[in-house]
């Protein structure tokens, strides 16, 4: 795990305090409705700390004392080394299990809305072969203040491919913390998108294995900071066996006093020959008192044919860009809003169901205008709308 | 449309980079400015367009008679000021086409409908032999010179503006493209009667252009003035020798 071997990303991180007692609150699902109608969207999974609706084909959920441990094949470790992920195994109300038979494809999209403190599972499986596009929508009933902690484990077998896209819109006074940990197999991809937005508090731990030849990852994550709000993003990349693919790209975009961390490690294990492994970090500080911190790190422990590179760069909003769009009749805030959705737009471009696209899009660009964050988006197509002859 | 520059001083971070220049600009008329690197061209051409770094220290800028130093460059663009960068910005994510119509949208130039805009960007990038997959692209990343300095021929002339200050449209092209951008600036003119500055180092841009008046800049100054001949002296003398 980064934080014990690593002591850079030891002393940059939020220290979090764990609820002690984990109080639940009256039932939300009439608020889930209302913001599945305002997106004019249903999810297949409806979870909140009180119960969990289910309507998705392959997934099954259990009280977190029923799991049938047989269901992942005892494969899965659980990250149970992890402070996030114990305090998330130990208190989990809920286990939500997806398993994706072989050569199948799904599409499942997830909402977790709480009224009080949420920490739950989901262990997804994707059989050789398979296909899964997986959408997860955080966002608070009514002004939150409690945390939502999100226990991930994937397992991507053989020649499957998944994507995964989490995109948080919690109200401030909210703390989301979560601990995500994939396994990718042979010729397997995973593309995995994180869209942070919301939470006066977010700490995420994540940590993605190319496990077996030719195994693909591809991770995308996009923070983008108003008012106070803090970010610890640690994303941890392994390309275990030869031929390999893992890449991290993470963007911030800070407003307001905001700070985030984002802390990229990439490993090359032993006998990864020929492994590509890719970290880049970049910033847009909008504000003088926004900080970002770009902690990206590598260990190579291997170097025939591998080809590793890591980078960061952080700045304010450029000023010769800004003049140049203005420059063409647009004004400084329209100009400003094209500057930052073009460097979003970077982070949003792997996502691939429509609705998590541009819910993010709508999202992320209305927060860095107002620095409001936490509503349902009004969704339009003119923030996405891209022609093509 | 008339663009009057009178007596105008610019500096960028303290520093004098043009020192009482005065140039008139109507409709229809080409002029070129001419002048050794670092003369100032480019530093007017900014000023002029309202780069915040490029402060107009004193002189005054007139766009039909009205002052407008102190407007934001997208008021000037409304006005019907254009600036053609010599180093055009690269931005990673921002569509060509979105970026057009969000200008074309600002302008309320056209009434032109979706279609018939992208039928007119279609017919513009054909002109300037642009590949057709080109405009679906970021803005600018990972373009090559020349085609960037189309795109930006092809920006003027989807935005029609009624004067264009161009800054080297012709810096890094081959020959074949210098008479393709050439050309589409001559078209661009005749349909539009826009007045056009034409900032160059090379005679041979105007071989296919017919100035009305060239200018010649040194220090921060316009010191000569003339026609063609003055081009014909430059190339064959130099700026140290010739002015």
């Amino acid at each position: 795990m980064p934080d014990e071997i690593n002591e850079l990303y030891s002393r940059n991180s939020l220290k979090l305090e764990y609820p002690k007692s984990i109080v639940s609150g009256p039932s939300v699902m009439e608020r889930a409705s209302e913001i599945e109608k305002q997106l004019d969207s249903k999810f297949d999974v409806i979870v909140s700390d009180t119960e969990v609706k289910n309507s998705g084909k392959f997934v099954k959920v259990f009280s977190a004392d029923e799991i049938p441990g047989s269901m992942i094949e005892g494969k899965m470790t659980n990250g149970s080394e992890d402070r996030i992920s114990a305090y998330i195994n130990a208190n989990s109300k809920h286990v939500i299990i997806i398993e994706i038979p072989d050569n199948e494809s799904a599409k499942i999209g997830i909402m977790a809305i709480n009224s009080g403190h949420m920490p739950f599972q989901i262990l997804v499986r994707c059989g050789s072969g398979s296909r899964l596009n997986m959408f997860e929508y955080y966002c608070s009933a009514d002004q939150d203040i409690y945390s939502v902690a999100p226990l991930h484990e994937f397992m991507v077998e053989s020649n499957a491919h998944a994507e995964f896209s989490l995109v948080n819109n919690k109200t401030s006074g909210s703390c989301m913390m979560g601990f995500a940990k994939a396994e990718v197999y042979k010729g397997a991809e995973l593309k995995a998108n994180f869209v942070y937005s919301g939470s006066s508090v977010t700490k995420m731990k994540n940590e993605f294995y190319a496990n077996e030849e030719g195994s693909r990852i591809d991770a995308k994550e996009i923070v983008v900071g108003a008012s106070d709000q803090k970010f610890d993003i640690n994303t941890f990349m392994t390309n275990a066996k030869p031929n390999t693919y893992a890449k991290l790209e993470s963007g911030a975009v800070l407003d307001g006093s905001s700070m985030c961390m984002l802390k990229g490690y990439a490993k090359v294990e032993k006998l990864a020959k020929g492994a590509i492994s890719r970290v880049e970090e970049h910033g847009i500080l909008l504000s003088e008192a926004a900080h970002i911190d770009a902690l990206p790190d590598m260990a190579i422990d291997y170097g025939d044919g591998v080809s590793a590179t890591h980078s960061a760069a952080t700045a304010p909003i450029d000023k010769d860009a800004l003049f140049y769009i203005m420059s063409r009749g647009i004004d400084s805030v329209e100009s400003r809003r094209l500057f930052v959705g073009a460097f979003m737009s970077k982070y949003l471009s792997g996502i691939t169901n429509p609705l998590a696209r541009e819910l993010s899009t709508s999202m992320l660009l209305e927060k860095s205008e107002s620095g409001s964050f936490g509503k349902v988006p009004g969704i339009s197509m003119k923030n996405v709308w891209n022609a093509n002859w | 449309m008339k663009l009057e520059i009178k007596n105008v001083c610019i500096e960028i971070g303290g520093n004098k980079v043009v020192d009482g220049t005065d140039l008139n600009v109507s409709s229809g008329e080409l002029h070129v400015l001419m002048g050794p690197n670092g003369c100032g061209k480019s530093s007017l051409a900014k000023g002029i367009m309202g780069h915040p770094d490029y402060k107009i220290k004193s002189g005054k800028v007139l766009v039909n008679g009205k002052e407008i130093n102190d407007l934001p460059a997208n008021e000037r663009a409304k006005l019907g000021l254009f600036l053609q960068f010599q180093e055009p910005v690269e931005i990673e994510g921002l569509g060509i086409l979105n970026f057009l119509n969000a200008a074309r949208n600002s302008m309320k130039r056209d009434t032109k409908s979706v279609r018939e805009f992208m039928n007119e960007v279609k017919e513009r990038s054909s002109g300037l032999k642009l590949k057709e997959d080109l405009v679906g692209r970021s803005l600018n990343a990972g373009f090559s010179g020349g085609e960037k300095k189309k795109v930006e021929i092809l920006q003027m002339q989807i935005l029609k503006p009624g004067i264009a200050i161009l800054d080297e449209p012709d810096s890094g092209l081959d020959v074949d493209a210098v008479k393709i951008v050439a050309e589409n600036i001559s078209r661009f003119m005749k349909e539009t009667g826009a007045g056009v500055i034409l900032i160059t180092h090379y005679s041979r841009i105007l071989e296919y252009l017919k100035p009305d008046q060239i200018h010649v800049m040194k220090n921060g100054r316009i010191i000569m003035e003339g026609g063609d001949e003055l081009v014909k002296k430059i190339e064959k003398e130099g700026y140290e020798n010739g002015v």
